[in-house]
């Protein structure tokens, strides 16, 4: 009861309320608009979190990120393109109801939606995180080294369509975050060590400019192109009746508890995402409504069932996305792997202790998640009309102010030195480059970051495993635990591209 | 006829695979304090990921030139785009040669005098990639005239501040904070005006936009964060 009380005194305080408020409708805005993206919400507000305590901050963060994942319904509906791939199964369905002249009836289907799916998630999270939590004291540094193998070969073999590339992504990443001090003997390690000590590289490769630079930078080089594809046109939006009835809701109940249990349940394995989840879920709606005396009609042209689906999946999928992160310190996708950093940076360190040691802390985040998601869903229901007009805003004026405030974002990070603040600018100018080269190249950007913030990680388990077994590097399949998790890791690199050579089509 | 990033970075990965294996095994073999022995020391993994990434580049080197396989079947389509189109690749140099030249004059020129004509330049960037007209003479007074508008905006955002406060008209952190956001929530609404407006039709509103979003930018960044936005050119007030 002390750590509810307290944790609602994190939450519930003007500052904080105000923060998920504007986060909410910062992510329902950069959701709205294609192309930018929840990854790129929650990177930019990343520098903001840090000058905020830990439980406001990550308050914050999730309240862009719900924000951005309910707003990509907006121009799935209005216009037949998703915000982002979370939204990709809501377009058939949603954008038929639009031009059936029911957009508003889709706009409120798709918001309650997100309200049913994020609340479901949520409450799963707050009944299994303290259970999974516990469970993590088992795990010795090999079992922990393998536990980061797996979340890198699984999300750099679903990430993309080709493993190897997300391989070599993930080993970029590990490579990058090797350079600087070693933490155990002190050692610099890093090109030209005489040239570099002094400097801010010292350290090593900053982690929050990195992040602004391969996620916010790259993205507005890769929105250029989208600049030729002109201006759009976005229907008028009747104010009432936008949510399906109440006979209609008692129809769908089956299809929406299976959802949010598809989707809580695919976010919670990494790698997974939600792109997966929506599909699942429209799938399992589409099987449902086409059994024989089924009352809830054929999905495909337009049917509430077809927004609610996907959209009660892929909200769901932020809560289940929440559980590996903070039981495991194993984000599924880019977005994760922001949080998790968020958290790491703070010196709040995921897993047993977690919830031990800061309890008030772990419930607050539950606490600002539900909450962000009422939050959204009341001004998605207020804003029905006024979001959509987000759409109107033309390409060509977006990107400049958002790579401005990217450099802006990565100089203001820690309230340092002016030095710093621009050596920070620079990297995240340079790593703006490169990510979009490998975006341009078709390689999966989530390994990377992934592999840059499990590597120290991975590291320091892995020295300390060989050294505890007095030098035996058998000590990773000697282990059940490692090795269980080392079988996982290899079953989820080959299986794919068995899987895909499997369901190849024939030629006749 | 611009090289493929899907032909070229395999190459330029499997050369920095091998620079990052030359740079891992030229490292100290150190071991932990205390360590008897066991301990791999800072150079295994680095060693283990430069090999990785070597290996893994040159598959997909061989798996390319000699394979031959089609970019469709090795994962080119799930993030990479068609050819680049000229007017989209020149587009993006200008963007990211603003944003280095950004980096450049920042800390001696200030953020407004630099930020202001770095997005006219980028916003009249994508006002000639969007319309595919012909640059006018006179688009190139836009960036400058941005630059010294900025300026001026800044300079009568901090005079009202500090005419303010000196009057006694500001009494107290609650008005001074009223004021601002009202300041900051009239300006934000011309900005976001403005940019709706901000198409390949209106070349002030690109002015407009370009002159007041670093202003207010410093605002927002200097009462948020620790850190100040150097505004001032370092020959006016020495940047530290």
């Amino acid at each position: 009861m002390d750590t509810l009380v307290s944790a609602a005194g994190l939450v519930f305080v003007p500052a904080t309320l105000a923060l998920i408020a504007a986060g909410a409708i910062l992510g329902l805005i950069l959701g709205a608009i294609p192309g930018l993206t929840a990854t790129m919400g929650v990177t930019l507000m990343l520098p903001v979190s840090l000058h905020l305590p830990p439980g406001a901050g990550m308050a914050l963060l999730l309240a862009v990120y719900v924000g951005a994942v309910s707003g990509a319904s907006t121009p799935a509906i209005l216009l037949g393109i998703p915000g982002n791939p979370n939204a990709i199964a809501t377009v058939r369905d949603g954008h038929a109801m639009t031009r059936s002249g029911r957009a508003g009836q889709a706009l409120g289907a798709a918001a309650l939606a997100s309200l049913i799916g994020g609340l479901a998630s949520v409450a799963v999270l707050a009944l299994f995180a303290p259970l999974l939590a516990p469970v993590t004291l088992a795990f010795g540094p090999a079992d922990k080294t393998m536990l980061a193998v797996l979340g890198l070969a699984a999300v750099a073999s679903i990430s993309s369509r080709d493993p190897a590339k997300g391989g070599l992504c993930a080993a970029l990443g590990i490579a990058l975050a090797m350079l600087g001090l070693d933490v155990y003997t002190n050692q610099l390690r890093m090109p030209m060590p005489d040239w570099v000590r002094g400097t801010p590289l010292q350290t090593g490769l900053p982690m929050v400019p990195l992040l602004i630079g391969v996620f916010g930078i790259s993205q507005v080089l890769i929105d250029i192109d989208r600049i030729r594809r002109g201006d759009l046109t976005v229907p008028q939006i009747p104010r009432r009746n936008v949510f399906p009835g109440l006979s209609e809701l008692r129809r769908l109940w089956r299809v929406t508890a299976e959802s949010a249990g598809i989707g809580t349940f695919i976010g919670a394995i990494p790698g997974a995402g939600a792109s997966i989840a929506v599909f699942l879920a429209y799938e399992r709606a589409r099987t449902l409504a086409a059994r024989p005396g089924s009352r809830i009609g054929p999905i495909g042209d337009g049917a509430v069932a077809g927004v609610f689906a996907p959209e009660t999946a892929n909200n769901a999928v932020t809560g289940g996305g929440l559980l590996p992160i903070l039981t495991l310190a194993l984000p599924g996708d880019a977005v994760g792997a922001i949080l998790l950093g968020a958290l790491l940076i703070q010196g709040i360190v995921p897993g047993p202790v977690l919830f031990t040691q800061h309890p008030d802390l772990v419930l607050a985040i539950f606490l600002s998640m539900a909450l962000g998601m009422i939050v959204v869903f009341v001004f998605q229901i207020l804003g029905v009309r006024l979001f959509p007009l987000i759409l109107r805003v033309p390409v060509t004026a977006l990107g400049p102010p958002v790579l401005l405030l990217c450099l802006v974002g990565a100089f203001a990070v820690n309230g340092q030195s002016i030095v710093v603040g621009s050596f920070n600018m620079a990297v995240a100018m340079g790593f703006g480059v490169v990510g979009y080269l490998l975006r341009r190249g078709g390689y999966p950007i989530a390994p990377f970051v992934l592999g840059f913030i499990l590597g120290p990680l991975l590291e320091q388990n892995f020295r300390l495993a060989i050294r505890q077994a007095q030098g035996n590097a058998l000590v990773f399949v000697t282990e059940p635990i490692a090795l269980t998790f080392l079988l996982l890791a290899l079953v989820w690199v080959f299986w794919r591209p068995v899987a895909l050579r499997l369901c190849r089509p024939q030629p006749s | 006829m611009l090289p493929s990033p899907h032909r070229v970075l395999p190459v330029v990965f499997f050369a920095l695979g091998i620079g990052y294996l030359v740079f891992a095994l030229g490292l100290d073999a150190r071991t932990m304090p205390g360590d008897p022995g066991y301990d791999p020391g800072p150079r295994a993994v680095p060693i283990l990921s430069g090999i990785v990434l070597s290996a893994i580049a040159l598959a997909l080197i061989l798996r390319d030139t000699v394979v031959g396989r089609a970019p469709a079947e090795t994962g080119a389509g799930d993030d990479a785009m068609a050819a680049t189109d000229r007017g989209v690749a020149v587009a993006v140099f200008i963007h990211i040669a603003v944003g280095v030249g950004f980096l450049a004059g920042f800390r001696s020129l200030g953020f407004v005098a630099v930020a202001a004509p770095a997005l006219a330049v980028m916003l009249l960037t994508n006002r000639w990639l969007a319309n595919r007209q012909s640059l006018r003479w006179h688009w190139v007074l836009v960036p400058p005239a941005a630059s010294v508008i900025s300026l001026a905006v800044m300079a009568g955002l901090q005079a009202l501040g500090r005419l303010l406060s000196q009057t006694g008209l500001v009494d107290g952190g609650a008005l001074r904070a009223a004021i601002l956001i009202a300041l900051l929530a009239g300006a934000t609404a011309l900005a976001v005006r403005m940019i709706g407006h901000a198409t390949a039709r209106d070349r002030l509103s690109i002015l407009v936009v370009s002159a007041v979003a670093p202003p207010l930018t410093v605002l927002v960044v200097n009462g948020l964060f620790a850190t100040r936005l150097p505004v001032w050119p370092a020959f006016v007030l020495p940047v530290t």
